[in-house]
């Protein structure tokens, strides 16, 4: 079997078996429609009379947080994944493997976090059509964006793999991925669009990576711009390669640090 | 008599919980990087949502009538009771679990009162985070005195009562249709999700809603509006729902309790 292919089955494989469990995601979404129903209600209260604030109407507000959820509550806490097999020895269970080990919990993260985005973002679209409305969308726009979302998704993986792989040198990363991950719901756009932040909040957040990967997406779904699209996948592409770098030295250091006891 | 009584009842409690709170202080210090970072952790997630309230309201200064000072207020008592609910009360939330699994036949087993000892046998230290937040964010709000203090104070242990009862009610759902879980967990993040807005954003039958079967306005606006403006009636309607949310979620856990079936299972509590 090649390598690329012995990946998609595993991917495949968890595909399947969450897919077994896709009434209890689908269930949970409830949760999503309560946090929609929350931001509706606020958002009419702040725009009142207003039909335009910071470039965005309404339904393009409502339908950019759809996004944002998307995006974030389709993921996984992976980092526990790997906290829980450094800490417990598991992981050697899976060094001798003939796979690589991250590629491996890559493959299976892509087919639950697949799953759960089809679901969170179909709840949700079917939610905010409903109550508010749609926006302008053209179909032609679906691959690049499904690009957006994919490196997004492989982003919030390496991201969390290097939370988790904290793992080799400290007992608990609890707080340390409550500082980073909220670092970046909150700098990344994922409750407001940056627009709306004043300075220098504003700035901070532009400048730092994470806006590529929530607020980028969902401003580009909300309103697609084929010159933003470009830059902004350009700017995936550079922040990816630099946060799977640091990544992969954090495994390979970490990995040679591993004392595994056991029978 | 009765205050010997009483007095002694009271002794015999403190002292279970005590050693409760021993039990569960010797096993957070055990683990104390873990512990310290979970507080933390508590800490920096409720900061986070305070931190967009501080970025929204300079943007919009003014929401329904309410400004950054009235949801830091908000913020600030919601996580105390919150703290105070799940800090010193976690197991309650795990009542569905546990009547499921057939795990009451511990408490069942023992000399005292199922609720109130499964309720205090198990202690969450990390907890402390949200508790601590909340305490730290009052200090932050405009004209505080010893006397908000003190009503902040009331206010906060009035809405772990709620949150308490709250949670009660949903856990014994299991009793009546099996594993609630799942739907208990979602009413209950729908409990806390709501009152952490002002429900003042919301009209017609939504606010109805949340002044009834999701009691969120009573855990936000009523203690926040005391806050600002303290009078008496407010206080005696927080404090009749407080109570009277609580008999009725005892009632309904007692009803529960003469359907539940042993689970015949072996398990080590630990």
């Amino acid at each position: 079997m090649n390598s690329l292919a012995k990946y998609l089955e595993i991917m495949k494989i968890t595909l399947k078996s969450k897919w077994i469990y896709v009434y209890d995601t689908l269930l949970a979404q409830f949760f999503l429609v309560i946090i929609l129903f929350v931001y509706i209600n606020l958002w009419k209260m702040t725009y009142g009379q207003q039909t335009i604030i910071d470039g965005f109407t309404l339904p393009q507000m409502i339908w950019y947080l759809v996004i944002a959820e998307t995006i974030i509550l389709s993921m996984i806490p992976f980092h526990r994944v790997l906290e829980k097999e450094i800490r417990e020895g598991e992981i050697a269970i899976r060094l001798n493997k003939p796979y690589s080990y991250l590629a491996f919990h890559y493959s299976a993260y892509l087919g639950e976090t697949m799953l759960k985005a089809v679901v969170v973002f179909s709840v949700g679209a079917l939610f905010t059509w409903t109550t508010v409305g749609t926006i302008p969308f053209q179909i032609i726009n679906i691959p690049v964006l499904f690009l957006v979302f994919f490196l997004a998704n492989l982003f919030n993986f390496i991201y969390a793999s290097i939370i988790g792989l904290i793992s080799f040198w400290t007992e608990d990363i609890t707080g340390m991925f409550f500082i980073l991950e909220r670092a970046k719901w909150l700098l990344g756009g994922f409750l407001l669009p940056l627009e709306v932040f004043p300075e220098p909040a504003r700035s901070i957040a532009e400048s730092l990576p994470f806006k590529n990967f929530i607020y980028g997406p969902a401003k580009l779904f909300t309103q697609f711009d084929s010159h933003f699209a470009y830059h902004l996948i350009g700017q995936q592409l550079i922040y990816l390669a630099l946060f799977g770098a640091l990544a992969f030295t954090l495994y390979s250091i970490g990995i040679k640090r591993l004392e595994v006891n056991g029978g | 008599m009765v205050g010997n009584f009483m007095t002694a009842k009271w002794r015999e409690w403190s002292g279970l919980y005590f050693e409760y709170l021993k039990c569960n202080f010797a096993q957070a210090i055990e683990y104390k990087t873990s512990s310290i970072s979970q507080i933390m952790g508590m800490f920096i997630n409720d900061f986070l949502w305070v931190a967009f309230w501080l970025i929204y309201f300079k943007k919009f200064p003014i929401l329904n009538g309410w400004t950054v000072n009235d949801v830091l207020a908000m913020w600030s008592i919601i996580t105390l009771s919150f703290g105070i609910q799940s800090g010193f009360f976690l197991n309650l939330m795990q009542l569905p679990q546990i009547i499921t699994h057939g795990q009451l036949d511990y408490y069942l087993n023992l000399p005292r009162p199922v609720l109130p000892h499964l309720a205090m046998s198990k202690i969450s230290y990390t907890n402390l985070g949200d508790m601590v937040f909340g305490l730290a964010i009052f200090f932050l709000i405009d004209d505080i005195s010893i006397k908000k203090f003190i009503i902040y104070l009331i206010v906060a242990v009035l809405g772990s009562i709620i949150y308490a009862s709250f949670i009660i009610l949903i856990g014994s759902l299991s009793f009546f249709i099996g594993n609630s879980d799942s739907i208990s967990s979602n009413l209950l993040n729908a409990l806390v999700h709501f009152s952490t807005y002002p429900t003042k954003i919301f009209t017609g039958w939504t606010r109805v809603l949340l002044f009834t079967v999701i009691p969120a306005g009573f855990l936000c606006e009523v203690p926040v509006e005391l806050l600002k403006n303290f009078n008496w009636n407010s206080l005696i309607l927080l404090m009749s729902v407080a109570m009277g949310l609580f008999c009725i979620a005892i009632k309904i856990f007692n009803i529960g309790l003469k359907r539940y079936e042993s689970g015949n299972m072996l398990t080590m509590k630990n």
